[in-house]
Order: structure tokens, then C-alpha cells, then sequence
């Protein structure tokens, strides 16, 4: 099946992020697409490049980017990121800033959308 | 509809909103705090139990686990899933979240 | 587009506007999604329905009041439906009186027929 996840909240604070994690891996893992992470709201904030959490804590832009390597779409919400400074010089890749439109292209070729 | 409820019962009305719309077939998944609204002697154990009477309601375990709630300690019925079987319930029915 | 082929989403609204700020957010998709000619609806249940609390004032807190914009999303930018849920209101002692925009009451049977219906269930 075909998997769009929304992403509404911020890193650490909330658990969303975490569980949208763990969701996303267990499902490529019995063969799903994720056809692609939208960061919404503050959920903008996961893919903040200046993200250093402590080095025995987990790095959630780091662990986002390494499933980007596998084939992952992220997309950050360029409204929503300009309002919280998360711009084209502080996300971790200024490839992924694109326009809510994207959100509705995941809910047209996604079997499934799922709000974290 | 598979409805995900992600907030403590005890801090907002996620749960009893969710259960007005529930219909036949419908799962409750509790995740995150949710899973706090599974602990036996707890004020919500009518209202698990009243759910499960006619729907499904299941756990994420590796949240049931994180909060130190055994298994012995959650109401009877209630079935214990890791991320693999949330992939599977989201497969079966369409998911709207109760955040 | 014909009907058949547009993807049917909903907005589920449930917080109330100002303490927690999604509505704001939620309008800038709903405005996007319904220029892209899909079949797109709104529903205000739980607390959701104060954002539609006509009266609001939020200039002392610098914000924006968007109790008002709904009507305009319905008349000018394609959003088919937007429904607010009987119950809520009554639970919170509103009726449709006390409305800021001209919005369709549904009884939570009739909303959750709706729901079931959909594709796509974004909730905010």
C-alpha cells in the first residue's frame, strides 16, 4: 500500500514524531511506499538543520535524513517554516521546502493518509 | 475507520469524542498517552469495556511498555500491537487521528 | 475534473482558535487544497466549533480573527462542504444563532456518514 504521513508536531516535546518514525520503518519494512513525509504546524522543526541533541539521544533530523537516503520524500512546508525561521538556510536540505499543494498530492496518490 | 487516539483520557476528550463516531467494524488504536486509558481499576475501564462490546481496541505495546503498564494490568480483551500490526490495522481501515 | 475522479479529503477541526493556534494553518491548506478542484470538506466538531463563535475579538492578543473566512472558502474558493456538528454546539450552549459564518449543522449520525466517506482525513 501507498502511505502519506502529515506531521504536525515539533521534535522532543511531542511524541508524534517519534511514532510517525517508528510507523514509517515498520512499514517499509513489510514492503509499503511512503509516498511522502509532510511537516506541518511546528512539525516544520524536525528537519531544522541546527538540530544537536546531546550525543547519547537520538537526532531526529539525522534519523528523518537517513531514511531520505532510503527513498523517503520529506517535504516542509514553506508557509508554515518561513513563519518559525525554518527557511531554505536552516532546514537540512533546502531541496524539501515546497508548497502546501504537495500535502494534497499525497492525499490524491496515497491508499492511505495518516496525521501524526 | 480506524481511530487513533493519541492523548491521556484523563487530560483531554479524545476518547469519548472518538466513541461518538465509531460504527460497526471501526478499530480504536491507542498510542502515546492514549494507553493510559487501558489500565485496569482506572475510571475509564467501563469505557474500554463498553467499547469493546461491539469494536476492537488494541495498544501499542512498545507505548504500554514505555509506561510501565504490564500486561496483568490491562483490561481483559484489549490486544497488545507493535508498529508491524499498526501498518496492518491502517491496511484494514482508513485512519483518522484524535489528537 | 468529474466528480468521480476527485479526491475526497476532510478537515476535522477540533481545537478551539487562540490558546492552541491550528486554525490559521489549517485555513492556509483548506484555501490551497480548493484550488486544486478536489472534493474538499470541513467539519467543526469538540472544540472546533468556537473558532466559528461570532463576536471574536483577538486585536489585544495581536492576532488574527478567522471566524469569518469560512463562508468566503465556501463561496470563493471551491470548498464544497462545511459542516459543524449539532452536538458540539449544544454542549458548549451555542446554536446556529451564534454563528460567525453561514456553515451546514449536521447531527454527529449524518457527519460520521461523511467521514466514512472520505479518502483523505486531515485532522487539526
Amino acid at each position: 500500500m501507498k502511505f502519506g504521513i502529515l506531521v504536525k508536531d515539533g521534535p522532543y516535546m511531542h511524541q508524534a514524531m517519534d511514532t510517525a518514525y517508528n510507523f514509517i520503518v515498520a512499514a517499509m519494512e513489510a514492503g509499503h511506499e511512503i509516498t511522502g513525509v509532510f511537516f506541518y504546524n511546528d512539525g516544520v522543526y524536525n528537519r531544522c538543520s541546527a538540530m544537536e541533541p546531546p550525543r547519547d539521544e537520538r537526532n531526529i533530523m539525522k534519523i528523518l535524513s537517513e531514511l531520505e537516503l532510503k527513498g523517503v520524500k520529506m517535504i516542509v512546508c514553506v508557509a508554515a517554516g518561513k513563519r518559525r525561521g525554518v527557511v531554505d538556510t536552516t532546514v537540512c536540505d533546502a531541496k524539501e521546502i515546497s508548497g502546501l499543494g504537495q500535502l494534497l498530492e499525497l492525499c490524491i496518490v496515497s491508499d492511505r493518509m495518516i496525521t501524526f | 475507520m480506524l481511530h487513533i487516539i493519541k492523548k491521556s483520557p484523563y487530560e483531554t476528550n479524545a476518547l469519548n469524542d472518538s466513541i461518538n463516531y465509531l460504527m460497526e467494524n471501526d478499530i480504536v488504536l491507542l498510542i502515546e498517552d492514549a494507553v493510559y486509558t487501558v489500565k485496569k481499576g482506572g475510571k475509564f475501564e467501563d469505557t474500554v469495556k463498553g467499547i469493546l462490546q461491539n469494536n476492537k481496541v488494541y495498544c501499542l505495546e512498545a507505548d504500554i511498555k514505555a509506561r510501565g503498564i504490564s500486561e496483568g494490568e490491562i483490561v481483559e480483551n484489549v490486544k497488545l500491537i507493535d508498529y508491524k500490526g499498526f501498518v496492518e490495522k491502517v491496511c484494514e481501515q482508513n485512519p483518522v487521528t484524535w489528537p | 475534473m468529474s466528480e468521480q475522479e476527485k479526491t475526497k479529503v476532510m478537515f476535522i477541526c477540533r481545537t478551539a482558535p487562540y490558546g492552541v493556534a491550528f486554525e490559521q494553518e489549517a485555513i492556509e491548506a483548506m484555501v490551497m487544497f480548493g484550488a486544486y478542484e478536489q472534493d474538499v470538506s470541513v467539519a467543526f466538531l469538540d472544540d472546533g466549533v468556537f473558532s466559528l463563535k461570532k463576536g471574536q475579538d483577538p486585536s489585544l492578543l495581536g492576532k488574527k480573527n478567522f471566524s469569518k473566512t469560512y463562508e468566503i472558502l465556501k463561496d470563493d474558493f471551491d470548498i464544497s462542504n462545511i459542516y459543524v456538528e449539532k452536538e458540539s454546539l449544544e454542549e458548549r450552549g451555542l446554536s446556529e444563532g451564534d454563528l460567525a459564518a453561514e456553515v451546514e449543522i449536521l447531527d454527529r449520525n449524518a457527519l460520521r456518514q461523511r467521514m466514512n466517506e472520505m479518502k483523505a482525513l486531515l485532522s487539526f
